[in-house]
């Protein structure tokens, strides 16, 4: 008897500490509507590090726009194509690595003209990532000039616009 | 690659996080291609003395720390699989499959864990619906034809053949969100479970290849492992712990 009381008290307290972890998982990547703020912020001091997390890629909503973005190191240069290397290099090599990079440009360059829409002069920290993503991937020194070129296509439309910073 | 992940000029900025847990974790925040390659052995050496050696709580527990270091250090880089893994990887620490004498903590923390992989597979799920039912393109079926006119998510093939007013996109836009929502629910049944994963496993096996997240679709495939019924209903007909 004594042994099985032992028992259920080892059951019992696991049993706890996964309601607990679970609970705080649950108001860690709840969206908003379905959770609370304050239990929200709670949670992040217990999941972050060890276990941040996040299950919303495409959703509530899918990006309405396709991008590319092209660079140049001189305003008197040539744009070259960058996001189109790997877009390619991606299809056809599905098992590869482009995937990742593709998708870590694409989800930059997204904010990027998001914080552009935004109007505000300070704020421009996805352009400078965008920025240095780009140096990083074709072997540019840190302190190098650079000048993008943002091409969006909206799924919806097919209108392109474009922008450079 | 390396270089792009763990270079000086590495494609993730540095976050400059402190704290104890950020050092324990976050070891490569400034890079070093070296170092990398270092945590990587480590890594390798830890997995394979976790499955050869029976200290395997010891070497998947130090496996956990050597892989978020890689994995937090290219974060722009990663997706949701890479979370799962490591946390995956994390439970994984307090199993030891050699230690299953029915009463003592090792056969009780071996229980907890599984059981904590196949709550947080359910997690992923069910938080995912959660989300897709706030949004309108979910709601009006067409968000699958919308991800696959994402570029980065798609093949150019598929660009051509897809047309949003086609049945069979708006009819797999509510299957997915049907199965998001039902899959913490029919996969504790029996008479359902295997149906489930199997549908599962065609469902991220498409992510892997046509979507292209091939590291996400993978990830969820390996989790599936831990509903496996050699495991699971062994666990719950051996009730003492």
């Amino acid at each position: 008897m004594g042994q099985k009381n032992k028992s259920y008290v080892k059951g019992l307290l696991i049993v706890t500490f996964l309601l607990f972890h679970f609970s705080m998982t649950y108001f860690y990547v709840a969206p908003e509507e379905f959770n609370s703020v304050v239990l929200k912020n709670v949670s992040g001091n217990y999941m972050k590090p060890f276990f941040h997390q996040g299950w919303s890629l495409f959703a509530p909503e899918l990006p309405e726009y396709n991008v590319s973005i092209a660079y140049r190191q001189s305003q008197d240069r040539q744009w070259i194509e960058l996001s189109d290397y790997y877009k390619n290099k991606h299809y056809s090599l599905r098992v590869s690595h482009h995937g990742r990079i593709i998708r870590a440009i694409c989800n930059v360059t997204r904010k990027a003209v998001w914080e552009m829409s935004q109007n505000d002069p300070s704020a421009h920290g996805y352009q400078d990532a965008l920025k240095n993503m780009t140096k990083s991937m074709t072997g540019m020194g840190e302190d190098e000039f650079i000048e993008l070129r943002i091409t969006m296509n909206s799924i919806i439309t097919g209108d392109e616009k474009q922008v450079v910073f | 690659m390396l270089d792009i992940c763990y270079g000086p000029q590495k494609i993730s900025p540095p976050l400059n996080q402190r704290g104890l847990s950020n050092y324990l974790l976050n070891g490569l925040d400034e890079g070093g291609i070296g170092l990398a390659i270092t945590i990587m052995t480590v890594l390798v050496i830890c997995l394979i003395g976790a499955i050869l050696t029976s200290y395997k709580r010891t070497f998947t527990f130090i496996a956990f720390f050597a892989a978020a270091n890689l994995v937090n250090s290219t974060y722009l880089l990663n997706s949701g699989g890479h979370h799962l893994m490591l946390i995956v990887l994390f439970f994984l620490g307090f199993i030891n499959e050699r230690e299953t004498k029915a009463g003592n903590w090792s056969n009780a923390l071996n229980k907890g864990a599984v059981l904590a992989i196949q709550i947080q597979v359910c997690m992923v799920y069910f938080v995912s619906a959660l989300y897709k039912l706030l949004g309108d393109s979910w709601m009006e079926g067409s968000a699958i034809w919308h991800s696959l006119m994402l570029e980065e998510y798609s093949l150019p093939i598929m660009n051509q053949l897809i047309d949003e007013s086609n049945f069979v996109f708006i009819f797999m836009t509510y299957f997915l969100l049907a199965f998001q929502l039902l899959f913490p629910i029919l996969i504790w049944l029996r008479a359902t479970r295997k149906w489930i994963l199997i549908l599962g496993l065609c469902i991220h096996a498409f992510i892997a290849i046509g979507l292209g997240l091939l590291d996400f679709g993978l990830a969820m495939i390996a989790a599936y492992a831990v509903f496996d019924e050699s495991i699971c209903f062994k666990l719950f007909r051996n009730r003492s712990c």
